[in-house]
């Protein structure tokens, strides 16, 4: 399902060279739950971002669904993004002024929905975190684990195949951390949908079926 | 989209508060400052209707002494003189009621039931061949008026389609200080200045040696030497002996008039001009800040799926809905004025007014808009989820 091969990432500012990943080659099969660990800065993020198309690989190509990537500007690839990805970060990106209903709703405007399509779908995925009845809520009315799992709920409204989860339980006390990781395994056990989750939590990434771990850029096993 | 774009709006109203006064404002200073220009520009817009390059005119102050077969003889002596200049190509006697001299006289008289209120110029039958008038229908006056059985009267267009639209007015008898019959329509004659407002006219009839026309007019034949200017005024102070006069250029007096149009029209427009150019910065850098502010937004709503040129057409659908919405609440305003007839203005000057403003609205915010909402659809969606 998605597949990198030699994949390097250098970031160049006017001072730095960063090498942020250096040859990784990865395979994640489709309803596998994969996790990623390793410290800080060692280019858990930029694996995760390269993954989802928000970044280009300064070398090696990115295959998903037997499909190389190549040009990362295209419509047809914000509409793959739209379509088959869903994205989870560490500090939820809630829109503050949208209401949690709208929150969700947000990946489907940029599709041709009618509007009654995408309330029906927004509510379901809402249903589905246990937050239906904060619908019309702010995000600063929130937790921040009911602010996690209005972002799961965005993240699956549009039923992607692949979930992204950058640190998705990084602020959260480890009852809400649970919560939101319970959430994660159901999706992926009822509708296999494929996971790849950065932690820095041992326990969390026990629960998930491969762990890999990057330490400078690079993979280690 | 729309409607996402109008819930996001309608949530950030605090913040788009401020924004919207200044449109509001922008539009409303924009409609007034038009609404003046073009009010003022329509009037200029129809000819003067009469010559003023080239045009002397002296006022004569008659002395009460001789009596007046005397005067009416020296004034018969001074046109015979006159006409003896090859350089004036044409010479009248008309009344004090004279170009740009900023008196008018006023009339209504009961057409046989019928209220006629018209203004007043009166000239002898060289008259409209001095200032070169458009006689659009009929004649102008002759020496036989002077014997006719009605009085004869020419009136402008204006008055004319006031009153006797779609109909032949020529030989028509009207009351007007008894029988008057109307032998002819000229086109134009703004006596007032450019700027002026034209209303219905009635010429009268005097002879030029009549006492009631104080006023010499002569033109000049185009590129005449300006010695003859002295050669005139020696003519006149030899011809007459003990009167008086004051010799005017019209065109002289054209500018003049005009002048204190212009200047206003002119101060307004430039001051208009600093505002717009204000409001442009302002607007620009509250863009460009607000979208600094909302890079995470960007940045989330390219990851999941928008493409750049959706991004661009978000953020300038966003800012003209706010146009709109100023623009909405400002024709509000500026629609009393019409509505409640505020001031004695054709309503198409207000409609011009609220084009003009809005066009002008509509543009600054679209050219404002544009660097950054391209600033925005450039966002990188890795940087800006990483900034937190
Ligand atoms: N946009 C960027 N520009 C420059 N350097 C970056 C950028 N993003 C990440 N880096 C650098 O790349 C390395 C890996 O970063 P990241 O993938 O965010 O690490 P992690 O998520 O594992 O903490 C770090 O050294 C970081 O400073
Ligand atoms: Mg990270």
């Amino acid at each position: 399902m998605i597949e990198l091969n030699s994949i390097s990432k250098v970031y160049r500012t006017k001072t730095v060279e960063t090498l942020a990943l250096d040859n990784i080659n990865l395979k994640v099969d489709k309803g596998e739950f994969l996790s990623v660990m390793g410290p800080s800065g060692c280019g858990k993020s930029t694996l995760l971002n390269i993954i989802g198309l928000l970044d280009e690989p300064t070398r090696g190509d990115v295959v998903i669904d037997a499909q190389g990537i190549s040009n990362y500007k295209t419509r047809a690839l914000a509409r793959f993004r739209n379509q088959k990805l869903g994205f989870i970060f560490q500090s939820f990106h809630l829109i503050n002024d949208l209401s949690v209903l709208d929150n969700v709703e947000l990946p489907l405007i940029y599709r041709p929905l009618g509007a009654a399509k995408r309330r029906e779908m927004a509510e379901e995925a809402l249903e589905s975190v246990g937050l239906k009845n904060r619908m019309k809520h702010l995000p600063s009315q929130l937790s921040g684990g009911q602010k996690q799992r209005v972002a799961i709920a965005r993240a699956i409204v549009g039923r992607p195949e692949i979930i992204l989860a950058d640190e998705p339980t990084g602020n959260l006390d480890s009852v809400m951390g649970g919560e939101v990781m319970d959430i994660l395994l159901k999706l992926n056990a009822e509708d296999a949908t494929t996971i790849v989750m950065v932690t820095h939590d041992k326990r969390i990434a026990g629960k998930t079926h491969r762990l890999i771990r990057l330490f400078d850029g690079s993979q280690v096993n | 989209m729309i409607r996402h774009l109008l819930t996001l709006i309608w949530n950030r109203k605090q913040r788009n508060l401020l924004l919207l006064l200044e449109l509001i404002a922008a539009f409303l200073i924009l409609f007034g400052v038009f609404g003046f220009v073009l009010y003022n520009l329509d009037k200029y817009r129809t000819p003067l209707g009469f010559e003023t390059e080239n045009v002397w005119q002296a006022s004569l102050f008659m002395t009460d002494e001789p009596d007046s077969l005397t005067r009416a003889a020296v004034k018969k002596q001074l046109l015979i003189n006159l006409r003896q200049v090859p350089e004036i190509a044409a010479v009248c006697f008309g009344n004090p009621v004279t170009p740009f001299s900023g008196s008018t006289w006023t009339s209504t008289s009961d057409d046989n039931g019928y209220e006629i209120s018209a203004e007043l110029v009166a000239g002898d039958e060289d008259y409209a061949q001095t200032f070169g008038l458009n006689v659009l229908e009929g004649r102008w006056f002759t020496e036989e008026d002077q014997n006719a059985k009605y009085s004869s009267l020419v009136i402008n267009k204006r008055m004319r389609d006031t009153y006797w639209k779609d109909t032949s007015v020529i030989g028509k008898v009207i009351q007007w200080n008894g029988d008057a019959r109307i032998i002819g329509v000229v086109e134009h004659f703004k006596y007032q200045g450019e700027f002026s407002d034209e209303n219905n006219l009635i010429f009268s009839y005097f002879p030029d040696h009549s006492s009631e026309m104080p006023t010499l007019i002569m033109r000049l034949k185009p590129g005449y030497d300006p010695s003859v200017e002295v050669q005139i005024s020696n003519i006149i102070r030899q011809t007459t002996k003990d009167w008086k006069f004051t010799i005017k250029n019209l065109e002289n007096q054209r500018i003049q008039n005009s002048r204190q149009y212009w200047v206003p029209i002119v101060a307004f427009l430039s001051i208009c001009g600093f505002l717009v150019f204000n409001v442009a910065l302002g607007l620009f850098g509250v863009l460009v800040y607000n979208i600094k502010k909302r890079r995470a937004e960007i940045g989330l709503r390219k990851a999941i799926g928008a493409h750049p040129s959706v991004i661009l057409s978000q953020f300038i659908w966003e800012i003209l809905i706010l146009t709109t919405i100023s623009v909405i609440v400002g024709l509000f305003f500026a629609i009393q004025f019409p509505l409640m007839d505020v001031f004695d203005v054709d309503p198409g000057v207000y409609a011009r007014a609220i084009l003009f403003s809005a066009l002008v609205i509509y543009s600054l915010v679209l050219i404002c808009t544009i660097y950054p909402s391209r600033q925005a659809a450039m966002v990188l969606p890795a940087n800006a989820l990483h900034e937190e």
